[in-house]
């Protein structure tokens, strides 16, 4: 198809629409091939489509009948209708913007000027804080220490009153055939010292264990919090 | 392209290109220029362009030249504005996009 042909294929093909319209496009489309030069004539008419497929998309940008779509690698797609932003004047996108209005677009936002200023103010407080700081953590390093001194102290008691019990029943069994009684009372005394014993080093044993790892874990959540983002 | 154009941006390209000529330009120099950033079809734009003219972001005369009529389309006031909108909009997009890109500071 030549371009002749194209173009009064078109003419009749935009016969249903206004005659301005109508001949604005085929101003267009006549310019088109003009300003491209004959060497490029039958490359554009083929990118045009058919003469019927172009008219269609003359007639999609009339009267609003459909405004959107988007354009992709495989051309134009068409979408739902959209106003366009013009005809309200400065209300633009549906969205709401939550930026502030006063923010200029182009200028460093206030987010820079907070770091700055967070910067700034960490130099200047420096001297002050980082005693401080040091202080703190060598009082809650003291109260870990000492915590797990006492838990260990009372782990030790335990382990001693349980091999204590253990003894005192081990002299009762020697003496059971010289003095019985005593040796019954040693022997009895020395099982209830022994399972008091045991006890404790249990009960002891798993408060130290469990008070050890909560602070590993405590001091490690601590040294990683200035890596997390928030 | 990987990205999707939606038909604001192609209004802002379209009205960013018409207004770098004070004296308005034409149909094909249009479409060569913004094809310069997007892909866009030899037929894409005329809707485009015809819609814009109908919102009187632009406006068209026609000029001789070489022989013949040609239609020249010029930004009206309307459309600078509407475009320095779309430039306002655009910065603070691009601007957010680039910032998770970057993955740099967050709120």
């Amino acid at each position: 198809m030549n371009r002749m042909e194209f173009m009064r294929a078109l003419e009749g093909a935009l016969s249903d629409v206004s005659s301005e319209e109508r001949e604005a496009a085929l101003q267009y489309y006549n310019d088109y091939l003009d300003d491209a030069g004959m060497e490029h004539e039958q490359e554009i008419l083929e990118g045009w489509g058919t003469p019927l497929k172009l008219a269609e998309s003359i007639k999609s940008g009339m009267d609003d009948r459909l405004d959107g779509g988007e354009f992709t690698e495989t051309g134009f797609t068409a979408g739902e209708q959209r106003q366009c932003p013009a005809r309200e004047g400065s209300t633009f996108y549906e969205e709401k913007s939550e930026e502030p209005p006063e923010k200029e677009p182009g200028k460093p936002g206030p987010d820079i000027w907070k770091w700055i200023a967070i910067a700034l103010l960490c130099i200047l407080l420096a001297p002050v804080c980082i005693p401080l700081i040091l202080a703190l953590v060598a009082v809650i390093l003291g109260i870990a220490v000492t915590v797990l001194a006492v838990g260990a102290t009372f782990l030790l008691a335990g382990i001693t009153v349980l091999l204590a019990g253990l003894a005192v029943a081990g002299v009762g069994i020697v003496k059971l055939f010289a003095a019985p009684a005593a040796a019954a009372v040693l022997i009895g005394s020395g099982l209830l010292l022994f399972v008091l014993g045991a006890l404790m080093t249990l009960l002891f044993g798993w408060l130290f264990l469990k008070c050890g790892v909560w602070m590993f874990r405590t001091a490690v959540g601590i040294c990683r919090r200035p890596f997390h983002n928030h | 392209m990987v990205f999707n154009t939606g038909s604001a941006l192609l209004d802002a390209i379209v009205l960013a290109v018409v207004s770098r000529e004070a004296e308005g330009t034409y149909g094909y120099k249009i479409t060569q220029e913004v094809r310069g950033a997007i892909e866009v079809s030899e037929s894409t734009l005329y809707p485009v362009l015809r819609r814009l003219q109908k919102d009187e972001c632009l406006e068209v005369y026609d000029r001789e030249f070489g022989g013949r009529n040609r239609r020249y389309y010029k930004i009206t006031e309307k459309g600078r504005l509407q475009l320095n909108l779309y430039e306002g909009e655009w910065s603070l997009y691009a601007a957010k996009i680039t910032g998770i890109f970057q993955g740099g500071i967050r709120e």
